[in-house]
């Protein structure tokens, strides 16, 4: 399914020795890609934080990790900022939006984020977090099952590595639970272990290919 | 450095047909249904309507995108996606 020169690729970013910051723009610049499988108009907010301040939303990979970043308020400050506006560009082309959808599991990081934002008396959304504090062998099944394809783009977690890119959940799937096992690594990469890149969903009207 | 040798394409003209959301799904269980709307209730948005217009906070990673799909199939409309950038020049 997934070309040898896309592995090759993405396993030369990894040696290349790029820090969690380039990961994430691997999957920004496809975020683009996905909005466009999915037909659906996408709005973007260049950040204004610094790259520290990027780099916090990753956060540690060990368990725990995410309350110990709730108390870094002045890092959040410049982010939640940063929502607020993209959220009210997108209030300004689309009035009638009444809920923001956010895929947040365990980051009380990011909920507590967004729902600062969604309640200011300018955005006035309800935000829908449904995947919230949901047991994450379940989420993953429940993933796979749907019709959710997603692939793995950066690997940063115990026992995970350059020869696990590109790979799909499903087939990742034991490998995951193992894991847990072994060293408490969070199933649905929670802790950072990994990051991936929906390919295709029941939402998508086209397939993206690699 | 660039990525631009990374080739996203979209599949070809089989584009894919409209498959149904079926309201059948595991991914129906009323439960965290419920517990979902308690949450919302206490950061005080009060009652939730049945069915809204949704912006989408987009990563293009698997948890944004399954959680849109939760929006869907609870009756919800995606109108809008949206997406926090890089500053541009770091890290490309």
């Amino acid at each position: 399914m997934l070309s040898d020169s896309f592995v090759n690729n993405i396993c030369r970013l990894l040696s290349d020795e790029i820090d969690s910051y380039m990961y994430q723009t691997v999957g920004h610049d496809a975020v683009h890609l996905v909005a466009e499988a999915m037909g659906i108009p996408l709005y973007r907010h260049v950040i204004t934080g610094t790259a520290v301040n990027q780099a916090s939303e990753y956060g540690s990979r060990l368990p725990g990790a995410s309350q110990a970043q709730d108390k870094g308020k002045s890092k959040a400050k410049d982010e939640t900022e940063d929502l607020y506006e993209l959220l009210l560009q997108v209030k300004k082309h689309h009035p009638d939006v009444e809920a923001v959808s956010v895929g947040a599991i365990l980051s009380n990081y990011q909920r507590v984020r967004v729902e600062h934002v969604a309640l200011l008396p300018d955005i006035n959304m309800v935000p829908l977090a449904f995947l919230w504090q949901r047991s994450q062998r379940e989420l993953m099944d429940e993933m796979i099952e749907s019709g959710l394809e997603a692939i793995i783009i950066k690997t940063a977690g115990a026992g995970l590595g350059e020869r696990d890119l590109g790979k799909t959940l499903a087939q990742m799937r034991n490998k995951f639970h193992l894991l847990h096992e072994k060293y408490e690594s969070h199933i649905c990469g929670e802790g950072g272990e990994y990051e991936t890149l929906t390919l295709d969903s029941p939402l998508f009207k086209r397939r993206i290919k690699l | 450095m660039k990525l631009s040798f990374i080739i996203f394409r979209f599949e070809d003209e089989e584009v894919k047909s409209q498959r149904g959301l079926g309201r059948e799904s595991s991914l129906h269980s009323p439960s965290w249904i419920v517990g979902s709307l308690e949450r919302l209730a206490i950061v005080g948005h009060g009652q939730p309507k049945d069915i809204m217009k949704v912006v989408g906070l987009l990563s293009g990673g698997k948890d944004s995108c399954f959680n849109l799909l939760h929006c869907v199939k609870n009756g919800h409309e995606i109108v809008a996606l949206a997406t926090l950038a890089p500053p541009e020049g770091i890290g490309v």
